[in-house]
């Protein structure tokens, strides 16, 4: 399809130099770890964010100051220091705390829901774009087209700077 | 005092009353006279409204503490100056605040609007009345400001702390403004349906109200990442709460509606989709409203809570029921008058910027409903925060900002395949060579890289417009004072180019979230006096605290010294003060701020010791360019705003 293909096309243009030249990258990040204290600092901030403060209305540990969360930021340093893994303090506060304690929603039962529907959502609307596109343009009959090309006319006059801007865009570099 | 302010609201009602009946009466026996009385209503409202604010403010100078609100949201020590934040710091003063703004505003489209008879005056004039009427109801039956308390107490409560803030002198009346006057171009479009007038007439007004409400939004959401910055103390400027989720949901149908209502006034398209996009962007308001006045989700933002959460529900169900109910009724009207010509056209790329835009609003939506779903499917409330945001919605937003590089380039209703390559030629290999600078800085985050990129390109292909049209103009007029022709050109078409200057502002703004969110480094110390904790390349020093007792509260400086490599860099203060009365910390992050990087110190509490104390550090890269981005976005606007001038109407018409 002449659409998708165009689309396919620029698309391409724009991100394969990103994905070429961003591969190398990830040797890059890895060597970030290295420093210890920076990787365990980075892994509790990164559990703060991932855990709610269960008693102030949608602030996650890293945002509250209230006493129990800094409470609870030290509990994750020092079970972080005893070796315990993420997923493991995870677990243990919500066992302590239920699932609510999470800031996102797990990716099973009814979690998923959250998850899937956006992105079935997306394509749904994605998909009546295409259609709406090809109805739009299909039900184009010679008439308007005629019409149509008297409004560039007008549309000249209307607008002398942005025709003169758009023949020179369309003539391209001279 | 009270009385006269509950009697200007009551006299707000009657008009509101009285407009709505005349209006409704002059549209059904067509009689012009009748309408224009109901347009001389709308024009009285603000009067009255205006009084009952006056009246209220002047309580809150006065310290009339008998009238509870003021009680309640003012002391006798709090600054003269905070009056005005008070004002509107509680559910029934910025009720008052959104009812006047909405009606003060609605006062100046319609007197603005140059035809004042008709079915299509009529209806539009009917439903801001409506609407308007709406909450000057709420005001005198439900949320009175003027209520007064049995008997007077010695002192008020005091206002928030956390409102205490410059941000808050401008940060929420833009929200409520840039909200409740979307109600404008949504009445505007109503109005031509319910009138069966479906011409293109709505149009202007339509878009020139559209972007007043969503710079306003757009200016009060950066306002309000900036409160949250200096004073929430996390680092963070912007935490996916389901309030400032309620504002931005609305902000985001308005990006779409301004850019796909230009396609309507240009090209004759679109003509259905641009009501659907007001009636969306009306209703997430309506919906933001409600989350706001006690609605049933957690959220920081409380202090407008209230017991009022039902009767915005009813008017949200009313809003989103009626709008649609309407355009479904006059669906067969909105024919648009030509078809699309190709896909690779602006106006196709506009609705792709829709449909993303559309498709972050629906997520932030869901996300915010999410919890409530589950507590009522599965029994237990799963929480949905900012991860799950970032996840969904990082993705889209990065699509749109390509976006933002690639569709002002394509030309209205059709372009070849080579044009385009044509157009995309320079801009792209410009950003490749900054791609390449990025890697050879150490910018190795895949997802940092890919979006600096991409923002990179917006300002590489609007350079690229502006330098060849400046160049093309410069050439035609045999001259080459290229700012000359800058100027002219950037007049020429100030839709356009103001919105270049306002897409602009939004790579500055992503340039910072980019640095920021991927940069940043954190760590939370434990210091003495005299202790270095270091973090980057800087050393910060804690120098001691002094404790300053003031009546309503006790504060404590802590003198920090910043260093880079043992130079000093500048001393600043972290502040907190402890409120007994709201038994609440507040606090005011220390912040040193450069273009390259924030440095910024929180001072979290204050050791048992008395001496030692725990700070929050932080290094936040790029943070600066995300306050530089509101000039570019008023700017812009305004920009786009500016009436054509005579001379340009010469040769429209010529």
């Amino acid at each position: 399809m002449h659409i998708t293909q165009s689309v396919l096309r620029i698309s391409l243009i724009i991100f394969v130099p990103f994905f070429i030249l961003s591969l190398p990258t990830t040797h890059a990040e890895t060597s970030q770890l290295d420093n210890p204290d920076s990787s365990f600092e980075n892994q509790a901030i990164n559990l703060d964010n991932q855990l709610m403060c269960p008693i102030c209305p949608g602030e996650t540990l890293r945002q509250s100051q209230t006493t129990i969360a800094k409470q609870m930021r030290g509990i994750i340093r020092n079970k972080l220091a005893n070796g315990e893994s993420p997923d493991q303090i995870k677990n243990y506060f919500v066992s302590v705390y239920g699932q609510s304690i999470l800031a996102e929603p797990p990716s099973e039962g009814a979690g998923l829901l959250a998850w899937a529907l956006p992105p079935f959502a997306i394509f749904t609307g994605l998909f009546i774009l295409i259609l709406t596109l090809r109805a739009m343009k299909k039900k184009t009959p010679d008439s308007i087209v005629q019409s149509g090309s008297l409004e560039i006319n007008t549309q000249k006059q209307l607008d002398p700077f942005i025709a003169m801007v758009d023949e020179e865009l369309k003539s391209g570099r001279d | 005092m009270a009385e006269l302010g509950t009697m200007a609201v009551i006299v707000a009602l009657i008009l509101a009353v009285y407009g709505i009946s005349i209006t409704f009466a002059g549209f059904k026996f067509q009689n012009d006279r009748w309408i224009l009385s109901g347009k001389r209503a709308t024009l009285a409202i603000p009067i009255a409204l205006g009084l009952a604010t006056l009246v209220l403010v002047l309580a809150f100078l006065n310290n009339d503490f008998s009238i509870k609100y003021v009680a309640q949201h003012s002391s006798l020590s709090m600054p003269r100056i905070y009056t005005w934040v008070a004002f509107y710091a509680g559910n029934e003063g910025s009720l008052l605040f959104v009812a006047f703004s909405l009606s003060f505003v609605s006062a100046i489209a319609i007197s603005r609007s140059k035809i004042s008879t008709g079915n299509h005056f009529a209806a539009t004039n009917l439903v801001l009345l409506l609407i308007i009427g709406f909450f000057v109801l709420v005001l005198s039956v439900l949320a009175n400001p003027f209520s007064q308390l049995p008997s007077t107490p010695v002192d008020g409560k005091g206002i928030n702390p956390l409102l205490t803030h410059p941000g808050m002198f401008i940060h929420p009346p833009l929200i409520m403004t840039g909200l409740i006057i979307i109600a404008i171009p949504f009445s505007n479009a109503m109005g031509a349906l319910i009138s069966g007038q479906i011409d293109d007439q709505w149009v202007d007004s339509g878009r020139f109200w559209g972007l007043i409400a969503w710079s306003m939004l757009g200016i009060g959401l950066l306002l309000g990442a900036w409160w949250a910055y200096t004073i929430l103390g996390w680092g963070g400027y912007w935490a996916w709460d389901p309030v400032e989720n309620a504002a931005f949901m609305p902000w985001l149908g308005m990006t779409a509606f301004i850019h796909s209502i230009m396609v309507q006034k240009r090209r004759g398209m679109f003509r259905l989709w641009n009501i659907v996009l007001i009636n969306i962007s009306f209703s997430l308001g309506a919906f933001g409203i409600f989350i706001n006045r006690g609605g049933p989700v957690p959220s920081v933002h409380s202090f407008g809570a209230s017991t009022l959460g039902w009767v915005f529900l009813i008017f949200l169900g009313i809003t989103v029921l009626g709008s649609f109910g309407i355009f479904f009724y006059r669906l067969a009207y909105l024919k648009s008058k030509t078809s699309l010509e190709s896909y690779m056209s602006r106006e196709s790329s506009f609705l792709v910027n829709n449909l993303l835009l559309l498709s972050v609003a629906f997520i932030t939506l869901w996300g915010v409903v999410f919890p409530l779903i589950s507590e009522l499917w599965t029994g237990t409330t799963l929480t949905v925060g900012e991860p799950f945001f970032n996840k969904l919605n990082g993705p889209l937003l990065l699509v749109l900002i390509v976006l933002m590089g690639v569709g002002p380039l394509l030309p209205w209703r059709r372009s070849t395949r080579k044009s385009v390559i044509n157009a995309l030629a320079i801009p792209l290999l410009i950003t490749l060579v900054f791609f390449v600078t990025l890697l050879l800085y150490k910018i190795h985050k895949p997802v940092a890289l890919i979006s600096f990129t991409a923002s990179f390109f917006v300002l590489a292909s609007i350079s690229q417009e502006w330098v060849r049209g400046s160049i093309s103009l410069s050439k035609s007029g045999g001259h080459h004072n290229y700012l000359i022709s800058f100027i002219k050109l950037l007049s020429g078409n100030r839709p356009r180019y103001g919105g270049y200057i306002v897409h602009i502002g939004i790579v500055l703004l992503a340039f910072g979230i980019i640095g920021s969110q991927f940069y940043n480094l954190e760590k939370d110390v434990i210091l003495s006096p005299g202790q270095t904790a270091t973090i980057g390349n800087y050393q910060i020093k804690f120098s001691g605290t002094t404790t300053v007792p003031f009546n309503d509260r006790t504060e404590r400086t802590a003198l920090m010294e910043v260093s880079k490599n043992g130079t000093l860099v500048t001393r600043i203060n972290a502040w907190q003060a402890l409120y007994p009365s709201f038994s609440m910390l507040s606090t005011r992050a220390a912040i040193h701020s450069t273009p390259k990087e924030d440095i910024y110190i929180m001072f979290s509490e204050l050791q048992p010791d008395g001496k030692s104390a725990v700070f929050r550090l932080l290094i936040n890269p790029l943070v600066w360019w995300m306050w530089v981005a509101g000039p570019f976005v008023i700017l812009g606007t305004l920009l786009a705003l500016w009436p054509i001038s005579r001379k340009n109407i010469q040769i429209e018409t010529s």
